[in-house]
């Protein structure tokens, strides 16, 4: 049996050394230069220092990164890197490009495990260069030691935290935190929490996290929301609003966080049913309990699913890697992978407690007409409304009217703020909604390549 | 928004927003009863173009009223941009089709001189030689051996063509009901009666049926034979990049807004409307035959549609023997003809006095 | 001079591999991408976009949102996050109308 593992995240490389334990062959394919994913990313080449203030979880993947080079200096699992996969069928075939060429490889299964994207926060102004995500600069201070100076941070999230506090431990802390969640937020979220030991080992956690960025005088400022940001070049004024008082404040970089949300791009070209989550406030794959979905043979695992952190996402890998041989005659496998479940389900109480918590705000999701929606396009949100106005039930029609989902990142951060724009203009569910019809390539590829595809046999 | 009207319109993409363009200019009140945000719609998906060579090769009289339609384009666009304020980015400056092949032009060559003597000399075509060609259009080159060219072909953004006659049907009091599905149709003494899934009633004296690739299963309920098929075409959309091509062709046009639309495929594939990696190959080698510096470009996007094909590939306008005033409207180039559907189709649905001939679109022809 | 490298009093020796970013010369460290070079330099203002002719530069970082491009060696629309630094290649700020640059 040949798999493909699509992804070389926690899910994806757990998923692989599962499958290579039982002797099944593993091609990994990942778009970025070293293994890791987003999360563990570049953790193979940082010093042990820096590796440190990076935080323990960051350190847990290293004996995932080893294990991985063992198995394919023993040539049991074969890695494609800066791999760019374009296509992937129902019929199991892969379609990738890599150094200008482009290869097709029909495998016998596939376990989709390509992670999360950070969620849209269309305010005004952020689509300003000097604006990023805290995932940026996240990958900034992994991959060259770089923490930008004189940043706010803007939003919310486990993420909104950790790199705070990350930024601090290089010495170069953000002058303040912006923080759209408020004391009632965190009153609906303890409210509906029953906490296990994962659950409180994790809130102790970011006690810690929160206790740190206290200790060092970081900024909190809460509650705060019509948050515009008006630029200069690299010189930002940030305008905000808190209990109806206007203030502003000035920064070098604006990092802005709203959460992560799975990147559904394969599983929707693939044309497999997605459900709304009402906790994430987003489209997520229809998988069973082990992450099978409805085409036989291909799998989703980790936070493609559902955002449940690294953690939960190497379990995930195991429980698609264990369903995957149970279904494929590896009858044996089946014990662990009750077992494994079991182990999964310990994530599941506290990301409800911070789903509640960090919950995406009204004033950002359903923008006022003058903020760009399709950074792409340059679509603004009156733009949308006035399409939906003419006839637009769904995300389709407003493509077509409105160009909005049409460009290079076809939909990726305008799709989910689509959804909910139309549903409320509507007066529909997001499930009613619908999403874009996604179509590959789902990332772009030169006609050359298409036109001299080469089939790997 | 009205439930009984002179007109129910069964369908509103491109040939039903047409349709009722040109009734409510004649003062006529409308209805649209229309689907929902995933169905096929081959008005979201074609190529763009206002197209006449090719065309009626084997039927004169759909060449000619295909030619008819390109010639009355230009005010229609002009004034639906004026009154909805919708960039359509009309450009008819004509159109090539390019040639690899010497049989197949020598072939195409002599249909054109054909039809032209059956036009009555009325069908002013050009064939472009090799050099001709790469000096009109830069970008040709490689296997390209010449060229067809036709005066009155052009393009436009088909997307904001629909846009346009959406908003100007509904500013002159069109009620257009989306997310619908008709469930059933009668008729007691002259009025329809049409009644929705979801429970919408809606009563006219006539009806028309424009649903594509619907009216196989609506069609009979009004007496209709529906006789359309879907035939899958593909299109592959690369990354913007500024002007290279001065025309369209009939494969390879740069939109509007700066990307290159290739496509070239046609395909029996059922009520399958995915793009595919086979085709996808396949136009793309066929593209960068005759302009080898495509090659370059990077894809952002493909996809396939299906089109509306009846088994001649003609349109088909008839009204219903068995149910009077009930009219079947369907055509795979519904873009071409939008001009035409508003100003001459609908004098036939009125029965004006200047209603086109259109006898030889009937469904008649079928039953021979 | 590079700017803003807060590991500089650990370091043996400067950077001494460089791009063109314009006439700019851009310094950097081993496996770090253009769209991070260039952001350790302080330059955030990659490309012009088409329609509106706005400034743009990196979002993501991770190769999802498509609005680091840059021309690099003559290509256009090449992702700064997802393309790796490398001696002496020559990057250009991607105006809307660059893109005539196929050849």
């Amino acid at each position: 049996m040949r798999v493909a593992v699509i992804g070389a995240g926690p899910a994806g490389i757990s998923a692989s050394l599962v499958l290579v334990a039982r002797s099944v062959h593993v091609t990994m394919l990942d778009e970025q230069q070293s293994a890791g994913g987003q999360i563990y990313r570049n953790l193979a080449n940082v010093s042990v220092d820096q590796a440190q203030s990076l935080g323990s979880d960051y350190i847990t993947g290293k004996s995932l990164l080893k294990q991985l080079e063992q198995a394919i200096d023993k040539k049991i699992l074969t890695r494609f890197s800066r791999t760019s996969v374009w296509s992937v069928t129902e019929k199991k075939e892969d379609y990738w490009s890599i150094d200008g060429k482009s290869y097709c490889q029909k495998f016998d299964a596939i376990i989709l495990a390509t992670g999360s994207i950070e969620r849209a926060m269309p305010i005004d102004g952020w689509t300003n260069p000097g604006v990023i995500t805290v995932g940026a600069a996240q990958i900034l201070i992994k991959t060259a030691r770089y923490s930008p100076p004189s940043s706010v941070l803007v939003g919310s999230g486990p993420l909104f935290y950790l790199v705070a506090c990350q930024m601090l431990e290089m010495g170069n802390p953000p002058k303040a935190l912006l923080e759209t969640q408020n004391n009632l937020d965190l009153l609906k979220a303890f409210i509906q929490l029953r906490p296990n030991l994962t659950s409180l080992l994790y809130l102790a956690k970011g006690l810690v996290m929160l206790a740190k960025l206290r200790f060092a005088g970081v900024k909190r400022i809460k509650a705060v929301r019509d948050v515009r940001i008006k630029s200069k070049g690299n010189a930002h004024i940030i305008e905000f609003s808190k209990v109806g008082t206007k203030s502003q404040i000035e920064a070098e970089t604006v990092l802005l966080h709203a959460g992560v949300h799975p990147n559904i791009q394969i599983t929707q070209a693939l044309g497999l049913k997605h459900d709304w989550s009402q906790e994430n406030h987003c489209f997520e794959p229809r998988t069973d309990k082990f992450g099978r979905t409805s085409l036989n043979n291909i799998l989703v695992a980790g936070d493609g699913i559902k955002i449940l952190g690294a953690d939960a996402a190497k379990i995930s890998g195991n429980c698609a890697a264990l369903a995957l041989l149970v279904d494929n005659g590896f009858v044996n496998a089946k014990a662990d992978l009750s077992r494994t479940y079991r182990a999964h389900q310990k994530y599941v109480q506290i990301h409800k407690f911070l789903d509640v918590l960090y919950a995406p705000k009204d004033w950002y999701s359903c923008p006022t007409n003058n903020i760009v929606i399709c950074r792409c396009e340059e679509v603004t949100a009156g733009k949308i409304r006035e399409a939906v106005k003419i006839g637009c039930l769904g995300p389709n029609q407003l493509k077509a009217y409105s160009r909005c989902g049409m460009g290079n990142c076809q939909g990726r951060y305008c799709g989910n703020i689509v959804v909910n724009l139309i549903s409320e203009m509507v007066g529909q569910t997001p499930e009613e909604t619908g999403y874009f019809r996604i179509r590959s390539p789902i990332k772009p590829v030169s006609l050359a390549e298409v036109a001299n595809l080469e089939t790997i046999i | 928004m009205r439930t009984e009207a002179d007109f129910a319109i069964i369908g509103g993409g491109i040939v039903g927003l047409s349709v009722a363009h040109g009734l409510l200019k004649q003062g006529c009140s409308v209805i649209c009863i229309d689907g929902s945000d995933t169905d096929f719609r081959a008005s979201r998906g074609n190529f763009g173009l206002v197209w006449v060579q090719g065309k009626g090769i084997r039927a004169p009289f759909y060449a000619a009223w295909t030619q008819n339609a390109a010639r009355i384009y230009p005010d229609f666009v002009s004034e639906l941009s004026q009154e909805t304020g919708v960039q359509i980015n009309y450009n008819q400056a004509g159109g090539y089709e390019y040639f690899t092949d010497p049989h197949t032009l020598s072939q195409r060559m002599e249909e054109y001189k054909q039809l032209k003597k059956a036009l009555n000399d009325d069908y002013p075509y050009e064939f472009l030689s090799s050099s001709q060609i790469r000096a009109a259009e830069p970008m040709i080159g490689g296997e390209t051996i010449g060229a067809s060219f036709y005066p009155y072909d052009g393009h436009l953004n088909p997307l904001q063509l629909l846009k346009a006659l959406a908003s100007y049907c509904q500013k002159k009091g069109l009620s257009h009901y989306l997310g619908e599905e008709l469930k059933t149709a009668d008729k007691k003494e002259g009025v329809f009666r049409l009644v929705t899934k979801k429970g919408l009633t809606i009563s006219a004296n006539k009806v028309v049926i424009s649903a594509g690739l619907g009216a196989k299963k609506i069609g009979p309920l009004f007496g209709f034979l529906g006789l359309v098929s879907p035939q899958r075409g593909q299109i592959l959309v690369t990354e913007k990049i500024s002007p290279i091509l001065n025309r369209p062709s009939v494969t390879i046009r740069q939109v509007d807004e700066g990307a290159i639309q290739i496509g070239d495929s046609q395909e029996q594939a059922g009520f399958n409307d995915n793009e595919t990696q086979a085709q996808m190959s396949r136009i793309a080698r066929n593209a960068i035959k005759v302009m080898p510096k495509l090659a370059q470009l990077r894809l952002v996007r493909a996809w396939g549609s299906l089109r509306v094909m009846s088994p001649d590939g003609l349109p088909i306008y008839h009204q219903s023997h068995t149910m009077p005033g009930a009219f079947l409207i369907t055509c795979h180039s519904g873009i071409t003809l939008a001009a035409t559907h508003s100003t001459n189709l609908s004098l036939w649905l009125t029965g004006h006095k200047n209603a086109p001939e259109l006898s030889g679109f009937s469904e008649d022809r079928f039953h021979a | 001079m590079p700017q803003n490298f807060p590991d500089l009093a650990r370091i043996d020796s400067m950077p001494k591999s460089f791009f063109y970013f314009d006439e700019k010369k851009i310094y950097f460290e081993q496996d770090m991408s253009v769209a991070a070079a260039l952001l350790c330099a302080g330059v955030t203002d990659f490309r012009q976009t088409q329609v509106l002719h706005k400034p743009r530069g990196p979002f993501c970082m991770m190769g999802a949102c498509f609005d680091c491009l840059l021309v690099i060696d003559g290509m256009v629309n090449q992702q700064g996050c997802m393309r790796l630094a490398k001696q002496g290649i020559k990057v250009k700020r991607q105006t809307s109308d660059v893109l005539s640059e196929i050849n």
